[in-house]
């Protein structure tokens, strides 16, 4: 776990944690388990944001094609879509609540839950994963997102 | 859960175990600003016992904290009579200024009650009060702890120095009324005593002066002048001689059943002032004398009519003797009595003080520090409670191991709290 106490460190671990997202999307991508990935909320506004910063550092980062969708739009036509990118980033604000999930499930290998801390409640969270398994899309894991990252250094030596 | 999980947890909700303390201890102070602060001042005093010299005041003393005595001081020292003194002396019949923080800091006196009480009811309501801020703790029969509450060190060493005055003027106030009482009881006995007395010697005197041959007689001269003492008294009286008449063996026969009526009368005399006039010990001295009585009566109706005067005349000489006995030992209680008075002045002096009373310097009442620690304590633990309630009301994750726990996925990031917008 990584926090920090001031804003400037703050954002670096974010980007830390981004870092480590994104090597484990490319390893997963490299081992040929995942070509397409669902970044999955439940009313978690972060999410695009994070995925945009994914969707950048990815591609500032590595030579290969990639794609980012918002599954928000429920407009969207997965066979209009080009597939053929190296990895296609999708996500979705509240899985619940997201209609157009249908159409892409036979599109998207694996997925990751966005879970708010403090926020989010546990039985919308294992709707969502009940819903995803519904459409058969395997979940690689989960993010921790909006944890209390102004903790004391005593405390944090403690908690770790 | 983990001790990691329980610290956080408690970090995240940091607010609900800072602000209860905080808001628990400013209202202790705020009520600590307007609570009126208890003084205690006390005194201890030696309260001497005395030996009385006339049986009637003595009391008897236990030695122990139940000693009837020691539990009548206190009783006295917290009565009407001296609680009004106290009252009086001191004005306080008026309520005492406020002394709370808030009085001394805003200068500002709170308004009294509404409550429209006249001069009596003010009376009584202060008289309760003093009656009881006023506490006395026997340590033993003989020493006592008088100590008083009030708003102010002045105000209690003050109280408890007028309580001790005054408990010493009304105790010797009693004991002299009781002592009026008693003497005034008994010199009406006395009168009464001295009246059979004179009574008793006309009889005797008239009788002389008509029988001179029985009072002639050398067997009768001197021969009932001394009571006696004791049933063995009443029985040594010398046998008659040989030369007696058979009348004469049965006068001085009869003369031992008047021994034993004397006795017993005597006896009565004494027990009605020790006993109840119902008591079975009374009741059975009263059988024991009509026993005798009669038997005086049915011998004497057998006797000559010499022999009967003789037997009046004994019995004459009896009655005399008897009321001058019963005359002078009431004139000795008397003078034990009248004795008395000095012994109890010498009582009441001899209530001294062991240790002086002085204002106290610290209220005993309320502990600041205490309540204010108590309070604040009391906040944490209600903290704590919140915290504990809130936890289980919160349907939400918080730490990486929940997630794990309830979901069974593995969590490949935690991203802090924060605005990333800017990230």
């Amino acid at each position: 776990m990584i926090f920090n106490r001031n804003k400037k460190n703050q954002y670096k671990e974010i980007e830390k944690v981004l870092t480590i997202i994104q090597q484990k999307l490319l390893w997963l991508k490299a081992n040929n388990q995942v070509s397409s990935i669902l970044l999955a909320g439940h009313d978690n506004n972060s999410i695009e944001i994070i995925s945009e910063r994914l969707f950048q550092k990815l591609t500032e980062d590595h030579s290969q094609s990639f794609l980012l969708l918002n599954l928000n739009d429920n407009f969207l036509n997965p066979e209009k879509i080009d597939w053929e990118h190296d990895l296609v980033i999708s996500y979705c604000n509240d899985l619940n609540r997201c209609p157009g999930i249908y159409k892409f499930s036979n599109y998207i290998d694996s997925s990751i839950l966005m879970i708010e801390a403090g926020s989010t409640s546990r039985t919308s969270t294992k709707e969502m994963v009940t819903n995803l398994k519904e459409i058969k899309i395997p979940i690689t894991g989960s993010i921790l997102h909006g944890f209390q990252e102004k903790i004391p250094s005593i405390l944090r030596r403690i908690i770790g | 859960m983990s001790l990691r999980n329980i610290l956080y947890i408690l970090f995240l909700r940091k607010w609900l175990i800072i602000i209860p303390p905080i808001l628990t201890c400013l209202i202790a102070v705020c009520i600590l600003v307007f609570v009126q602060p208890i003084y205690v001042s006390s005194l201890k005093m030696w309260n001497k016992e005395m030996q009385e010299g006339s049986e009637i005041l003595q009391v008897v003393r236990k030695g122990d904290q139940k000693d009837v005595y020691a539990n009548v001081q206190r009783e006295i020292i917290r009565s009407g009579i001296v609680m009004e003194k106290v009252l009086d002396e001191l004005n306080l019949i008026k309520p005492p200024p406020s002394n709370s923080m808030a009085a001394r800091i805003f200068k500002h006196q709170p308004k009294p009650s509404k409550q429209k009480l006249n001069e009596s009811q003010r009376r009584i309501e202060a008289l309760n009060a003093l009656q009881q801020s006023v506490e006395v703790d026997i340590i033993n029969p003989e020493v006592m702890i008088i100590s008083s509450r009030m708003n102010s060190p002045e105000l209690s060493l003050k109280v408890v120095q007028s309580v001790a005055e005054n408990y010493k003027e009304t105790y010797l106030e009693i004991l002299n009324n009781e002592i009026d009482r008693f003497e005034e009881v008994l010199t009406k006995r006395l009168s009464k005593l001295q009246s059979d007395l004179r009574n008793s010697e006309n009889k005797l005197q008239d009788f002389e002066n008509q029988n001179p041959d029985i009072v002639r007689k050398p067997e009768f001269q001197n021969r009932f002048n001394k009571l006696p003492n004791s049933a063995q008294d009443s029985l040594n009286v010398k046998t008659p001689l040989p030369s007696m008449s058979s009348d004469m063996n049965q006068v001085n026969s009869l003369t031992i059943v008047i021994h034993e009526l004397a006795k017993l009368e005597m006896k009565k005399s004494k027990l009605l002032t020790e006993v109840s006039e119902n008591s079975d010990l009374l009741k059975s001295v009263d059988a024991e004398i009509v026993r005798n009585k009669k038997l005086l009566d049915k011998n004497m109706s057998k006797l000559s009519i010499q022999a009967k005067l003789a037997v009046d005349y004994q019995r004459l000489q009896w009655q005399v003797n008897l009321s001058r006995e019963r005359y002078t030992s009431l004139l000795a209680e008397i003078d034990k009595i009248v004795l008395s008075r000095g012994t109890k002045m010498k009582q009441i002096s001899g209530i001294s003080v062991l240790n002086e009373a002085t204002a106290p310097l610290y209220p005993v009442y309320p502990k600041k520090k205490m309540i204010v620690i108590a309070a604040g304590f009391f906040g944490i633990l209600t903290g704590l409670a919140c915290v504990y309630l809130a936890q289980l009301a919160d349907n939400s994750f918080h730490l990486a191991n929940e997630v794990k726990d309830e979901l069974d996925l593995p969590v490949i990031g935690v991203i802090p709290a924060g605005d990333l917008e800017d990230a």
